[in-house]
């Protein structure tokens, strides 16, 4: 234990001014993790207030129906929206641990093992607080990125060419869908959607044709 | 047995960095230094080497702030552990010593400390 001291030199006394800016510096240090939870909790209402916003642009500004974009183009905003949406809700959750910490039990005895003071496990606490907030912020901005993508794609893709020509006919008591291939004077003839003949129905049973995408 | 005034004339003297060596030895002074994943903090606890009142001094090297965008971060410094720590402590004992001012604290003295710090594993 005698070695764990060593007596200054009599030329490295104090600085005056490098202690006073240490008393600020402790004080600075002593709101580490207040600080930074204010922070946090104030981006995390930012980000879902973002997420809303670009959320509620889309569905104002959006075409009525996703189901009348072609195909390709619904499953690139599937990808879009799923992806966004799921970055968006990640980066909340890290806001709010940052915000809300989780909440642990620790003693005393482990606290001084590990930490040693108070002071260095409020700090630790404060430094992970931050790292989540970074990823969180990270996250916010790809997910907008990613949703405005996603509502501009769905601005710009063109109409599905075969929902035009879709159409709901009612006959008897059935009801089928599909695009009209033909019409003649024996019936009607639809290309209806996972089955591969056409299907024929005689003008005589239509009660209805009502134009329109299929579901 | 009257508590000294306030420390004006040598609040920075070397005989109290050399006193304060000398009860750290004899244990009525105690400094720790601790480290844990580039976090540093020292506590210095027992009796003062001019008035010899109990006091606690409490310092760290790190601090978290929110900043914002010109926030100054720096790095970890890698530091051997076996090398001693300056540490500035200044007396916050509770005593009553004449001519202190409302936003002064203990005595008035200053001294210096050097410690092996304690490194804690992540």
């Amino acid at each position: 234990m005698a070695d764990r001291y060593r007596r200054p030199r009599e030329d490295d006394r104090p600085d005056p001014v490098t202690a006073a800016e240490r008393v600020e510096f402790d004080a600075l240090s002593e709101t580490s993790l207040d600080s930074v939870t204010a922070s946090a909790e104030r981006w995390r209402n930012g980000l879902a207030g973002l997420t809303t916003v670009v959320t509620g642009a889309l569905l104002i500004k959006g075409p009525a129906n996703a189901a009348d974009v072609p195909v390709g183009w619904r499953i690139a905003l599937t990808i879009l929206f799923g992806v966004g949406i799921a970055v968006s809700v990640s980066g909340l959750w890290l806001a709010l641990r940052a915000a809300a910490g989780v909440p642990a039990r620790i003693r005393f005895d482990d606290l001084r093992r590990n930490y040693g003071t108070v002071r260095l496990y409020k700090l630790a606490l404060a430094e992970r607080a931050a790292t989540d907030l970074g990823r969180a912020r990270a996250a916010a901005l790809v997910a907008s990125l990613l949703l405005a993508a996603a509502a501009l794609t769905w601005w710009w893709a063109p109409p599905d060419p075969t929902a035009a020509r879709s159409v709901t006919v009612t006959h008897g008591t059935a009801r089928s869908c599909g695009v009209v291939v033909e019409s003649d004077a024996a019936g009607l003839r639809l290309a209806v959607r996972n089955t591969p003949t056409h299907l024929t129905i005689p003008w005589t049973t239509v009660t209805s044709v009502r134009p329109g995408p299929c579901p | 047995m009257t508590d000294l005034p306030y420390e004006r004339t040598h609040p920075r003297a070397f005989a109290w960095t050399d006193k304060a060596f000398d009860l750290l030895q004899s244990g009525e002074l105690r400094g720790e230094v601790h480290r844990r994943a580039g976090l540093e903090t020292a506590v210095v606890a027992g009796s003062c080497p001019r008035c010899t009142h109990q006091f606690r001094f409490e310092t760290s090297r790190d601090a978290v702030v929110t900043g914002g965008g010109g926030t100054l971060a720096t790095r970890d410094v890698v530091t051997d552990d076996g090398e001693f720590v300056p540490i500035d402590v200044s007396c916050r004992c509770e005593g009553t010593h004449d001519g202190r001012l409302e936003t002064e604290h203990g005595c008035g003295i200053l001294f210096r400390i050097e410690v092996r710090p304690d490194t804690h594993d992540g």
